[in-house]
């Protein structure tokens, strides 16, 4: 079989198109001045090591990575159940789950930001350290998460499951067996995009941040409102250079082939 | 607590509860961080503010024995301060808010005698802080506004803020967008250029208007138009004058006029309900410090306020700030433009965009 | 009911702060802080021709942008959940983009504009309007938005049916009839859920228009921001804000609901 039967050239192509603005990023990273130009006028790590020898920059990425996983944790465990119940069952009240599930979408960052913060000096004790800015990115990470399971949910056909309680199967088993392995790639998928929405957000974190504790993508923020130089740029380009690592190793443990099963093989 | 709150807000349809949060949220707010005295909680800009003040603490600490912590609030400061009045023993702020936050009674007003060598800043940056006998805030540092250009790609030499309006630049130049500072200081340069001074507000307007046609685009990341004069797609650009130095090799010239021009300080401010601003004052004055100015400025590269700092001149290369610089800036009213800023954003985006 | 953790969640987390916002919608504008009780902001924004044009701009680059993106996400996460060799070549150039900062990005991309029009101008060619206007919004928006519209679309194909595909291509349908009536329906929950994703971001973008806009370009956002981070005074912003979500909420109910059917 050709690769082309085998890969679409269109994905290909919108690949590189997609891939384009990371190559001018990693060329602006190793640009030995004080500025960001593409393509670089020499050679130079010098932004790598100004990146990683900044204590604030790496308190940050580890903090950024706790707050990112704890709302994704929340994020999946709202919304899993929920998607289950809007897309098997009829009841009283979908509608509520709907708007409730939709609602923080549609409200500007900055005010949610806001609210949050107005809300929270008030409900929680003070010194709760990154307990706001968790909660504040689920919020939003839920409802992500939700649109992508009940996407992927709607197309599982429930007589499969049906099927194998007629066929004795008690239904939790019916369950876990034949609906949860497929309801997987929408998993992987929705809570990737949850995880993405908090590691990269600024403007809930902003109004969150408590003394002494402050997210990766907020110090790069305040960073390139004061300096032109590529260390930002450097600190991206390690990151992705990371994502890559962690997908080759997510490869080869096998987690991506749920995400690309396809075609219903 | 969480649950009695969650019970309340569902009961209560949620918006009558949520208006009793509300009334308690728009009262005092917040707990104390028990006023200790070993620890200053600070509210900071971030990024190359939290990396020099991070710096520095440690030599602050072995001397006073105490630890500041900070906040990286971004722009929020004020709103922070506002929201969590105990939580913060001292408060970052530009002029502008620093000015306002006072006047708001977020603030209060400094007691000058408490800060070593306060007749050492320079006057002009002092005096502009100070409103109706009140000091709102101490400038450690500060940064002159002036004129980034590349002399490859503009036909003239610029020398004024009104060669800006000549029509030779049309589509050229790069300016802060609201609601930033720098915005409001090139309304106030255009008010000063073609009106009867600072505050002529009015013709201020006018002047923007004329050179909209001017404006390649307005930028709201301070970075980004160093990058796009780097890469040549910008010519000119208003914008810190310190930030053009490195550019020097793009041909980049860097002009404060010499009928003078905005600047914005680093401006220290103490809460009113601050529980240890005895350590606050302290940590100021240990930032006031000359030998302690020149660490500073070293690391943030802006210029010291403390008018007796001995620069290396390695350093003092670095800026653009000099004596008579720091002689000539402007006396920005920085209350009114903090009081304005709202409505300025409003009327700049109708008249520019 | 499993979705009660989420409906529990929301009503305090969200409605708490929703009322904030409205609350504040209700604030003197010129008054510190939040008080008063006016209805000033509104009627300021609801009697302005000015403030309606904002309002359309932001709805029509949002529905633009979620088209366009919808568009040409659809046929890439078709062409991954269907022919999925170098699969993680395709799901990288998903993920990996979404790990750079977010201004760095759009730096990146206009860089990237800026390079590709200094190479048409030396051929004597015009140059792409893509710099500071509603197209380069649009673009920056597309770019934004694809990883989010690909994923739910790609998470509703993942049981695509190749049978029935194959099986109406055997019997003699059209390629475009297969298009219509076999995949397009198997996407449409996705394309909904995708929809809801993307509008909620584009018609609440702060940074993208911004930026790609170089300012010349003013949305709701760009009001609220405006408003919100200066002067310490939230009247007007928050009124913008509820104005701007009894439009975008409906809408998106809307999409939702035909995501879920």
């Amino acid at each position: 079989m050709s690769l082309t039967r085998r890969v679409s050239i269109y994905n290909l192509v919108a690949a590189a198109i997609l891939i384009l603005p990371l190559l001018v990023v990693i060329g602006v990273s190793v640009n030995p001045g004080q500025y960001s130009v593409f393509p670089p006028d020499g050679f130079s790590l010098r932004w790598f090591s100004n990146a990683f020898g900044n204590h604030q920059f790496l308190d940050a990425l580890r903090l950024s990575l706790e707050i990112a996983l704890g709302a994704t944790a929340i994020s999946l465990a709202l919304a899993v159940p929920a998607s289950l119940s809007l897309v098997r069952w009829r009841f009283r009240g979908r509608s509520l789950v709907r708007v409730l599930a939709i609602g923080p979408l549609a409200v500007p960052e900055i005010l949610l930001g806001l609210g949050l913060l107005i809300f929270f000096t008030n409900a929680l004790p003070l010194g709760a350290g990154t307990v706001p800015i968790v909660l504040g990115h689920a919020l939003v990470g839920t409802p992500i998460a939700l649109q992508v399971l009940t996407a992927n949910l709607t197309q599982i056909d429930g007589v499969l499951e049906e099927a194998a309680q007629t066929l004795g199967a008690p239904p939790i088993t019916a369950f876990t067996k034949v609906t949860l392995p497929l309801m997987v790639p929408g998993m992987v998928g929705a809570g990737l995009l949850s995880f993405i929405f908090s590691f990269d957000n600024v403007n809930i974190s902003l109004f969150l941040t408590t003394p002494g504790e402050s997210t990766l993508p907020v110090q790069m923020y305040s960073y390139l409102n004061y300096r032109s130089d590529p260390t930002v740029a450097a600190m991206s380009t390690a990151l992705v250079l990371f994502g890559l690592v962690f997908f080759v190793v997510a490869n080869r443990v096998g987690a991506l082939r749920f995400m690309a099963s396809g075609g219903g093989r | 607590m969480t649950n009695q709150l969650s019970r309340r807000a569902l009961l209560g349809g949620s918006a009558a509860a949520a208006a009793g949060v509300l009334l308690s949220a728009c009262g005092s707010g917040g707990s104390s961080s028990g006023g200790s005295t070993d620890k200053v909680t600070a509210s900071e800009w971030g990024g190359v503010w939290d990396k020099a003040l991070n710096g520095i603490a440690p030599a602050f600490k072995a001397q006073s024995g105490i630890t500041v912590v900070n906040a990286v609030d971004d722009e929020n400061g004020l709103v922070k301060v506002q929201q969590n009045p105990t939580l913060y023993d001292l408060a970052w702020l530009t002029a502008d808010k620093a000015a306002q936050g006072l006047a708001e009674g977020a603030l209060q007003p400094i007691d000058t005698g408490k800060v070593t060598g306060y007749a050492d800043i320079y006057p002009n940056l002092t005096s502009s802080l100070t409103t109706g006998g009140k000091v709102a805030g101490i400038p450690v540092s500060w940064g002159v506004i002036g004129i980034l250009y590349r002399t490859d790609l503009v036909p003239f030499e610029i020398t004024s803020w009104k060669d800006l309006w000549r029509p030779e630049l049309k589509g050229a130049i790069g300016i802060q967008a609201m609601p930033a500072l720098g915005a409001a200081m090139t309304l106030l340069t255009a008010a000063k250029t073609f009106g009867t001074g600072l505050n002529d507000v009015a013709a201020g307007w006018k002047a923007m208007a004329a050179l909209k046609p001017n404006v390649q685009y307005q930028y709201s990341v301070s970075s980004d138009p160093i990058n796009k004069l780097a890469d040549g797609s910008l010519p000119v650009a208003i914008s810190f004058a310190d930030f053009g130095l490195p550019l020097a090799s793009k041909k980049v010239k860097v002009v404060v006029p010499a009928d003078g021009a905005p600047w914005s300080p680093q401006v220290a401010c103490i809460p009113k309900r601050a529980g240890n601003a005895a350590g606050a004052y302290k940590f100021v004055n240990y930032l006031l410090d000359p030998t302690n100015q020149v660490t500073w400025v070293k690391a943030t590269a802006v210029a010291p306020a403390n008018s007796k700092t001995q620069l290396p001149s390695d350093v003092s290369a670095k800026l653009t700030e000099t004596q008579s610089v720091a002689d000539n800036i402007w006396k920005v009213d920085w209350l009114t433009v903090g009081k304005n800023l709202n409505s300025w954003a409003q009327q700049w985006q109708q008249t520019l965009s | 009911m499993l979705g009660l953790p989420l409906v529990l969640y929301a009503a305090v987390l969200f409605l708490v702060p929703l009322a904030i916002v409205i609350r504040a919608s209700l604030s003197d504008p010129n008054v510190f802080g939040i008080s008063g009780l006016t209805w000033v902001n509104y009627s300021n924004f609801l009697t302005h021709a000015y403030y309606w044009q904002v309002l359309l701009r932001t709805l029509l680059i949002a529905v633009v942008s979620v088209a366009a993106t919808a568009l040409l996400a659809v046929p890439y996460a078709y062409g991954l959940a269907r022919r999925p060799a170098l699969r993680q070549l395709q799901l990288l150039a998903l993920f990996a983009p979404l790990l750079v900062n977010q201004v760095v990005r759009i730096f990146g991309l206009q860089i990237l504009i800026n390079s590709v029009n200094r190479g048409l101008g030396g051929l004597g060619l015009p140059k792409l309007p893509l710099t500071y206007n509603i197209a380069a919004v649009v673009l920056g928006e597309l770019i934004f938005l694809f990883p989010y519209m690909a994923v739910s679309v790609f998470a509703s194909l993942s049981r695509l049916d190749v049978t029935v595909e194959e099986a109406a291509a055997t019997l003699g349908a059209p390629r475009r009839a297969i298009v219509w009536h076999v995949i397009l329906p198997a996407c449409r929950p996705g394309i909904a859920a995708g929809s809801v994703l993307t509008f909620a971001s584009a018609s609440g973008a702060y940074l993208v228009p911004q930026m790609m806009g170089g300012g010349k370009v003013t949305t709701v956002p760009v009001l609220i921001y405006n408003d919100v981070t200066q002067g310490g005074t939230f009247g007007s912003g928050a009124a913008a804000a509820v104005i701007l979500m009894l439009v975008v909420i409906p809408a998106m109910l809307y999409s939702s609901t035909r995501a879920a059917r």
